[in-house]
């Protein structure tokens, strides 16, 4: 397309001018965004120090400079048996699958959302499809239930009436996989579109015009146009979920399969695995010791994948 | 800019550490005062009761307290202030302020306000949050061994054995709560039924395995809408004591009572009895549709959902008193199943001051007062007289004409929770004894104590593959449990093949050890 | 965009009709439940068509949740307030970071982004926002911890700046010697404005639904709840009572429609943004076209 190439032209033609000359000219700016910068640094980064307790025994009496050391003892737990193979796959393959379908999903409502004109249909749409967002898991999980329990509706509603068989979800474990997929689909697809949605919006109504005088259809206004437009973002927002590879939401693992034990062995990732052995401990060390693993492991891959990135497309790399 | 992010990134440490050794700094001054009220304890000791004249001197002690059910006007500060009031005319030389914690956050509240020296707590209870040794082990609450001289009668309230549960390696942390420390099975089921399948002669009596099985083969022929069966993991109904922690990775059988051998439960015959018995159960109809719904019992007899249930009581008449209370609706049958035994796990509750505590002397002061002044304890407990409660003539409390659970303003319903409950009065039950019953389970001959009644099992040693253990019994034993799993053989084995794997045998060889050093071998 | 698909216009209507019905049907279900008795859907199953209605649910939560009227107030101002400065901190930090020439561009961006990987934990935190900043017992307990800034949306927001505000127009200003915060309310905020209604909305709806900050800095303030606060610790309540045996010794607990009140409070806590929404999304984008020109 003219203008990427035009844009790739322009950034490649502009020469930097002296670190000096761009600090004066930026520094309002810094002063502007100083108050966001400090309050990452008390928000984010002065907990932080307490990372140091996932290799310490945190005492409560002694606090978080008090506790002893421990060295890596915090951390064996997670390795000790079969659950470290399970929890780190199901872990990692149900991230890569929500990331895949989940953008996917997200875009293609996006653009859905893009072709309707009126406004106020628009809206209705958009408020609708976030509902689900908007309500914890834990409540979800009772609308899950409404539907998968043996008095539910799939059993009382559909499966009875037709003759079949009634099944037992909650111990039945093949179904569990997509039944999550689904479940995750479900409650994030309106939030994220939605970003997707205005990233489109901003677009420059110019360039479609043009392609509909060259006679264009909808499918090559899609793939040529909205898709290479998006791609910073999605770039953004895969690489933002590749840091929570090793991470999950404890929701939908935990609340969603009503803890069921006979699930467990698709339903364990490292969050319900460390929930649910720390749970009545208060171990605050070792719970964590497994989120800073996760970050960590994360980290990694964020810095790898940036670093591919950068290497292809300098402009999307996220820093 | 790198520099200048750099400095700003020391900065923000510098002051996170001027942050957390503020709290060094507090630390250093706790101290200060510990050895100051110390100091002023040795005075007391030569020179009798010598508190400052002036109340509003007095330190205050945070005390939790039990929120009320309904989200409705609390009365707290009229409460706090009678106890107060009381606490200068008896001129205790504390003053108290009462944090109410709802139960549903209560645990991570809890955790937060054990971490902060300087809006903290100094005096909660153990029950639903953690158990001693986790306390002990997270440094939450500090050693209530220096008090035993002062406060002999303290540790004189209940039998001796029942001390033990709130000790570790000998030393005391925590005050148990007063209860009967002991407990039976009872089924319980509608009376109607009973009468129905013809079996009323049964009622009161102690039924044996294969009555209890006619019972509910009877009923179950009668009503197959109805389940019989809401929980099967009763440990004193499969008769062993788990010491007190649910996992039953080594138990002890029989109850505990005279066993001094630590039994690999998942291994033993018993529960592959017990197993085959559920899924028979299971498979005969007897169970609620969906075992992962845990509905309450009570609530599930009102929605025609079960006809019968499980559950525990130290006497007939306690158990026939929460039957009225809970199901007015309906005519109730007891049926005793087992004996009164006494374990780790009817041990339910403890009270301990917290290691951000700045005047331990006068929490310890505190704590005494709620286990031995019915006058200062019963505030807490039920109220103020003539607004939250009243006392009928035979002793027993009721809410006042016109004054329910959500507009009386206080809990008065959860004395259970607090340190001692036999000190205050029935509340809301037509039981006049029931504490005076309570109270005579533990001189009670035919009360049976678990030989494990007091030893608490560290799994320090072995945590990882506890921990291991943990997990893999959260997969099968509720599974078992329900009698969910077609093929019992093949889910025992392939169920003991991992514990093994997750190293059982070290946990087990680990707490026998335990258990002998405990029975003094 | 520009159409010509009149057939794929057609398509997006019925596909998102669809997505709609997806997203909304279990709420049906549920609010049905709600006002079904709750006996009868266990021995007779979930359903779509309403039998044996009862409101006891509602009732419910309207007696034992007395202070509601005054929760939703205390929403409603935290979310106000927070959302305007949420606002202010995201795009001052975004439009920073999207300035490709920046020194210290990818430290900065770095900077933000590590925020969202590695957490110092509820402990650490606690103690940092209570102890060092005193915020526990008061309103501002509610407003800073963890909400006041999300870096997820600073990310959004600089991305939206670089790709979708034309790097010509820029410089033209530069031309014309307008400073670089001029070029942020002339320019990059009006060309913004649908990312800017968006992250709005995050923001908001994260004061809107959020309990946590109650939790951990109101343990004695029960005047300064906010509804998901309250409505939470009712079904944490709720939940304990179920999962804990024991606990039923505590009379009359047999009498809470479990399951209705939760479905009833989804509906309290829900509604008021559905009534909202479309409202919110008009007026904010007008109020920032205003906010842009006046700038």
């Amino acid at each position: 397309m003219v203008f990427v190439m035009k844009r790739a032209a322009a950034s490649n033609a502009y020469r930097k001018p002296s670190v000096k000359r761009r600090l004066r000219k930026y520094w309002p700016l810094y002063l502007l965004a100083l108050p966001s910068i400090a309050y990452l640094i008390i928000n984010n980064y002065m907990p932080m120090v307490g990372l140091i307790l996932a290799f310490k025994d945190y005492s409560f009496a002694d606090g978080i400079f008090g506790s002893p050391w421990k060295g890596f003892g915090n951390f064996t737990y997670l390795f000790s048996s079969k659950w470290a193979a399970i929890m780190f796959r199901n872990t990692v393959l149900y991230n890569v699958v929500f990331i895949v379908l989940g953008t996917l999903f997200a875009i293609f409502v996006a653009i859905l959302l893009g072709e309707i004109k009126h406004i106020k249909v628009r809206n209705f749409f958009q408020a609708m499809i976030l509902i689900p967002h908007l309500v914890s898991m834990v409540l979800v999980a009772y609308l899950v239930f409404a539907f998968l329990a043996t008095n539910g509706f799939i059993n009382k509603g559909i499966l009875e009436p037709t003759g079949a068989k009634a099944i037992k979800f909650y111990t039945a474990k093949q179904y569990w996989p997509f039944i999550l997929v689904l479940v995750h689909l479900w409650k994030g697809f309106g939030f994220q579109s939605v970003v997707y949605f205005a990233t489109i919006l901003g677009f420059d109504k110019t360039y479609y015009e043009a392609a509909v005088v060259d006679g264009a259809g909808t499918w090559q206004q899609i793939t040529k146009i909205t898709l290479p437009l998006l791609k910073p973002t999605i770039i953004i927002l895969t690489i933002m979920a590749i840091g929570r590879m090793f991470s999950s939401d404890f929701g939908l693992f935990y609340q969603i399969p009503m803890n069921s034990g006979q699930l467990y062995a698709v339903t364990t990732t490292i969050d319900t695995f460390t929930y649910r052995t720390l749970m009545e401990e208060h171990d605050v060390s070792r719970a964590l010791a497994a989120g800073f693993l996760q970050s960590v492991l994360g980290f990694i891959l964020v810095l790898g994948t940036n670093l591919v990135v950068r290497k292809i497309e300098p402009e999307n790399a996220l820093f | 800019m790198k520099k200048i992010l750099a400095l700003l990134l020391a900065a923000a440490l510098v002051l996170s550490l001027a942050a957390c050794s503020g709290k060094t700094a507090k630390d250093d001054s706790k101290e200060k005062d510990t050895s100051s009220s110390s100091a002023s304890e040795t005075e007391k000791e030569e020179g009798g009761e010598d508190v400052s004249s002036d109340p509003s001197t007095w330190p205050v002690i945070k005390v939790e307290a039990t929120g009320n059910f309904a989200e409705g006007e609390s009365k707290e500060e009229d409460i706090e202030k009678a106890m107060n009031d009381y606490l200068v005319s008896i001129n205790a030389g504390a003053q108290v302020d009462l944090i109410t914690l709802a139960f549903g956050d209560r645990a991570t509240q809890l955790t937060l306000l054990l971490t902060d020296p300087d809006n903290g707590i100094d005096l909660y209870g153990w029950r639903f949050y953690s158990t001693v040794t986790n306390l002990v082990k997270n440094k939450q609450c500090i050693s209530l061994e220096p008090y035993r001289e002062q406060y002999p009668d303290l540790w004189e309230l209940y039998p001796e054995d029942v001390y033990k549960v709130c000790q570790v390696n000998g030393e005391q942390y925590s005050i148990p709560g007063g209860d009967s420390f002991g407990n039976f099975q009872v089924y319980t089921m509608r009376k109607d039924i009973v009468d129905e399948i013809g079996l009323s002669d049964w009622i009161g009596t102690k039924l044996t395995e294969e009555q209890f099985e006619e019972l509910l083969t009877k009923a179950e022929e009668a009503h197959p809408e109805l389940g019989w069966f809401t929980q099967t993991n009763n440990v004193n109904y499969i008769g062993i004591d788990s010491l007190g922690f649910d996992e039953w990775i080594g138990v002890l059988e029989n109850n505990g009572i005279g066993e001094e051998t630590i039994t690999d439960w998942y291994a033993s015959d018993e529960w592959k009895q017990y197993c085959y018995r559920m899924k028979d159960f299971a498979d005969k109809g007897f169970f609620v549709d969906d075992p992962l719904n845990q509905q309450l019992t009570a609530a599930s007899v009102n929605q025609q959902l079960i006809g019968g249930y499980l559950f525990e009581g130290y006497s007939v008449d306690y158990c026939q008193s929460l039957m009225l209370a809970q199901l007015p609706d309906w005519d109730m049958a007891i049926f005793q199943l087992g004996d009164f035994v006494g374990k780790n796990s009817t041990v339910y509750t403890g009270w301990q001051i917290s290691s951000v505590c700045k005047y331990p002397d006068e929490a310890m002061k505190i704590l005494y007062l709620l286990n031995t002044d019915p006058t200062f304890a019963r505030y807490l407990m039920l109220g103020i007289e003539g607004e939250q409660y009243v006392v009928d003539e035979e002793g027993r409390a009721w809410y006042p004409e016109g004054v329910d659970q959500t507009t009386s303003g206080w809990n008065s319903g959860a004395a259970w929770w607090y340190p001692n409950q036999t000190i205050s009065l029935p509340f809301e039950s037509p039981l006049a004894n029931y504490y005076t019953d309570m109270i005579a389970c533990w001189t009670d001959p035919n009360s049976q104590y678990s030989s494990g009644l007091g030893f608490i099992f560290d799994t320090t040693p072995v945590y990882d593959e506890y921990q291991a253990c943990t997990a893999t019994v959260n997969e099968y034993k509720n599974a078992l449990l329900f009698g969910q799993i077609d093929d019992v053989d093949e889910a025992l084995q392939s169920f003991n093949a991992e514990l093994d794997a997750n190293g059982r045998q070290a946990i087990l060889a680990e707490m026998q050890k335990q258990y002998d050093e405990f029975l003094g071998k | 965009m520009a159409g010509n698909g009149k057939g794929f216009r057609i398509f997006s209507n019925i596909v998102l009709a669809i997505l709609t019905i997806f997203a909304v049907a279990p709420f049906v279900l549920m609010f049905v439940s709600s006002i079904t008795e709750e006996g009868t859907i266990m021995r007779e199953g979930y359903s779509f068509i309403p039998r044996d209605v009862d409101f006891s649910a509602y009732k419910y939560l309207l007696t034992g949740a007395k202070g509601i009227v005054k929760a939703y107030g205390m929403t409603i101002l935290v979310t106000v307030i927070g959302t305007i400065a949420n606002m202010a901190l995201t795009m001052a930090l975004g439009y920073l970071l999207s300035k490709q020439d920046l020194p210290g561009r990818n430290f900065l961006s770095f900077f933000v982004f590590f925020t969202m990987l590695f957490s110092g934990g509820m402990v650490p935190s606690y103690i940092i926002w209570s102890r060092v900043f005193k915020v526990s017992e008061t309103f501002f307990g509610l407003l800073l911890p963890n909400l006041l800034m999300s870096p997820f949306n600073v990310i959004l927001m600089r991305t939206y700046f670089t790709t979708n505000v034309p790097k010509e127009i820029l410089e033209a200003a530069e031309m014309d010697s307008c400073s670089q915060v001029g070029m942020l309310f002339r320019i990059c905020i009006p060309l913004s404005k649908p990312m800017i209604a968006t992250i709005a909305l995050f923001s908001a709806l994260a004061y809107w639904n959020d309990w946590v900050n109650g939790m951990y800095y109101l343990i004695r303030r029960n005047d300064l709840s906010t509804i998901q606060y309250v409505l939470n610790k009712m079904q944490n309540q709720i939940d304990f009572f179920r999962q804990t045996a024991e606990a039923s010794k505590i009379a009359k607990t047999t009498d809470i429609p479990s399951l209705g009140v939760r479905m009833a409070i989804a509906v309290v806590s829900i509604l008021p943004i559905l009534m909202v929404y479309p409202f919110f999304q008009r007026q904010f984008v007008r109020g920032i076209v205003v906010g842009g020109v006046k700038g």
